[in-house]
């Protein structure tokens, strides 16, 4: 909590198929808060900003992994991964994007 | 619309072992799920031991059972562990039941790392998997039969008949925000507890208690809401370790001495349980670690300290060698998704892990009898959303029982009844409007309240008045609040953002409907039992008492939530048992 100040630049891709023709990048400030993982940024701005903004959440601790997404070029969960400093956002997938962060699911269950 | 034999609501561990069931009984099975099959819901969160009695889990299972044990004996055991509030006719199958649905799961390949003794248990009856390991299995068998699966589909509401049978659901497809009717001839609720009435929780997101809430408003009977589980020394910072249970797993649970600590530093145990001191009852430890928060001597993030710091460094390090055989703790102290071997070198140093209680269990649901019929024709529940199995307690290792004995009993009762019954394909129209007018109203721009907002506020005054440290004055509080928020802060709820695509803002107004519903009966249930029984604690009625032998059960009576008592089923072991 010492860091309180200080505010990160999330940039996030945004696309929903139903309203628009291509998807875009968003950025939002977000305060720096030590220990949020990616999911924890993106609650935080369901809360502030866009109620709307589209991931999928569910277990909390690396198990389900369907919080999958890419974080700077890398694919993490994003309910383990610690945020430390500026961050991009984005689908793992693109090509099967329901709508922002969210995918639809793979074939292969197991 | 869709039309169906069983609608199962729920797809997880209970969900899908009746899916499994209704289909092996002939029925043609829909499984609808808010969130995804296999990666969703508590089960796969589970550590999972799964209750059978020992003598059972070495003559059928070939495990190291005790034959001394025995169904009869088990049964005991639940009802001690249940202050004798629990339903004996579902007892009775429970555990007879037990030793083959377990059986059934390892022929279908789940694995079984050991048969663990927990306490609570006279003999090791924990035939002990992963929730993980489970769901796989139940997955694998879903799919092998190919029964349809719709996911991301939440049910909103179920479809009655004009002479009031549960005629299917109302689904909302997150995706693109449409309704579609879901018709059945019999329908299944299976979809879980309703941690998320409560701040912090073991559980996962999904847990808001849909289940009991859509078959509250359609008129069945809920029983023992006053009964939640809390789990005592969870993670409480930061965020995204919230309500892990680590610090139990490796202290209280059955690891090291670990002490806990107020913020003056006092061992405060020592008030409760100067013998046991940390490595008390569950319930004990909650309620001791809450009074050093609700009094002020807390930590400052709302728990209270868990130290290592009497114990020798080599001797934490020895014992993460010999724990981490049991396979709920990894080498590095790997925990789950989690890597803790940081906070644990931090921990070495002298560091104390803030810890809290988090809401784990519902023992209370709806009310079910031994068939796993509800109190309305064509409803069925199953599992965590049903009540009556577990009294006023839950033992370790008896919710994957649940699961899989009333999954496989409640699926196959589902397709006897869906084979009997003609069902009714002619869809109230006015009634889906009505529903659908309802969540539509959420989808507001601006000026209202926001609904995570709300959920939160609501969730505030869940902990600090009908958590774990009840009253009377306080659960009294919890009703006029909740009178003013359903009068004045539902209708003004509004989105912001008013797509009806995947809108998390408007799941979380929808939730919050059943989050209502869920704190009001824990609320008025708690009033009523003027007594503290298992996990029911009230400040102002310390003790047990011989005029509490009974039920509660909340019901809706055009629109109003009425409390009443009901007796205990009992079968073999009677009320004088029980006394005090």
């Amino acid at each position: 909590m010492s860091d309180e100040q200080r505010t990160i630049e999330v940039r996030i891709f945004r696309f929903n198929p139903c309203v628009d023709k291509e998807s875009r990048h968003e950025t939002y400030n977000v305060p720096y808060f030590e220990g949020y993982t990616v999911s924890n940024v993106l609650q935080y701005i369901n809360e502030a900003y866009d109620g709307g903004l589209a991931h999928y959440l569910s277990c909390r601790r690396g198990i389900c992994a369907e919080c999958i997404v890419k974080v700077n070029g890398k694919v993490v969960l994003g309910c383990m991964e610690i945020v430390r400093g500026d961050i991009t956002i984005e689908p793992v997938t693109p090509d099967r994007v329901i709508k922002d962060l969210l995918m639809s699911r793979s074939q292969d269950v197991d | 619309m869709l039309v169906t034999d069983v609608l199962i609501i729920g797809s997880e561990g209970a969900g899908a072992r009746a899916a499994i069931a209704a289909h092996d009984a002939g029925a043609d099975v829909l499984i609808v799920t808010k969130g995804r099959f296999g990666k969703s819901g508590a089960t796969i969160t589970g550590l999972a031991d799964i209750d059978v009695d020992s003598h059972s889990a070495k003559e059928i299972l070939k495990l190291p059972g005790n034959t001394n044990d025995s169904p009869e004996i088990f049964f005991e055991d639940i009802l001690k562990e249940g202050k004798y509030l629990n339903n004996q006719k579902i007892l009775e199958f429970h555990v007879a039941e037990a030793p083959l649905r377990v059986k059934e799961m390892m022929d279908w390949g789940m694995k079984v790392r050991a048969l663990i003794h927990t306490p609570g248990h006279r003999y090791p009856r924990g035939v002990y998997s992963s929730g993980i390991d489970i769901m796989k299995t139940l997955v694998r068998q879903v799919r092998a039969r190919k029964i349809k699966v719709l996911e991301d589909t939440m049910a909103v509401d179920l479809l009655l008949s004009a002479d009031g049978i549960v005629n299917g659901a109302l689904g909302l497809n997150l995706h693109n925000g449409t309704f579609i009717p879901l018709v059945a001839k019999a329908t299944m609720i299976a979809t879980g507890g309703g941690m998320m009435v409560y701040p912090i929780q073991t559980a996962p997101e999904d847990l808001t208690g849909d289940g009991q809430a859509i078959a509250y408003r359609a008129g069945a009977e809920l029983i023992d809401m006053e009964m939640v589980q809390f789990h005592p020394c969870d993670l409480l910072y930061p965020p995204a370790w919230r309500g892990i249970g680590f610090p139990f797993t490796i202290g209280p649970s059955a690891g090291l001495d670990v002490w806990l600590l107020n913020k003056y530093g006092q061992r405060f145990m020592s008030k409760w349980d100067p013998e046991r001191m940390e490595k008390t009852t569950r319930d004990i430890l909650s309620i001791a670690i809450m009074t050093e928060v609700l009094e002020g001597r807390g930590s400052a993030y709302g728990g209270v300290y868990m130290s290592l710091a009497h114990l020798p460094h080599n001797l934490v390090d020895y014992f993460l060698e010999w724990f981490s055989q049991r396979g709920s703790v990894g080498p590095n102290w790997k925990y789950q998704g989690f890597n803790f071997s940081e906070l644990m070198e931090r921990v070495k140093k002298g560091y104390a892990m803030e810890v809290g209680p988090a809401c784990h269990f519902f023992m209370g649901g709806i009310r079910i009898n031994e068939k796993c019929e509800t109190s309305l024709p064509g409803l069925f529940a199953i599992g965590e959303v049903a009540g009556g199995t577990h009294g006023a307690n839950r033992l370790s290792g008896n919710a994957c029982t649940q699961i899989l004995v009333q999954g496989a009993r409640g699926g196959e009762n589902a397709a006897r009844y869906a084979a009997r019954h003609e069902g009714h394909l002619d869809l109230d129209r006015s009634q889906i409007e009505k529903i659908e007018q309802r969540l539509l109203r959420y989808l507001k721009e601006d000026g209202g309240l926001r609904p995570i907002k709300a959920r939160k506020e609501l969730q505030k005054v869940a902990w600090e008045k009908a958590g774990i440290i009840r009253e009377g004055s306080s659960l009294q509080a919890v009703l006029e609040w909740l009178g003013d928020f359903k009068m004045n802060s539902i209708p003004q709820l509004a989105t912001g953002a008013t797509e009806r695509q995947y809108n998390r803002e408007w799941m979380e107004a929808i939730q919050i409907e059943s989050l209502v519903v869920i704190l009001e009966a824990i609320a008025k249930s708690a009033l009523l039992r003027e007594e503290s029984r298992g996990a029911h604690y009230r400040r102002d009625f310390k003790k047990m008492s011989n005029d509490w032998f009974r039920n509660i059960i909340v019901r809706n009576d055009h629109g109003e939530m009425i409390a009443h008592t009901r007796p205990i089923v009992m079968t073999r072991w009677k009320t004088e048992d029980g006394l005090l």
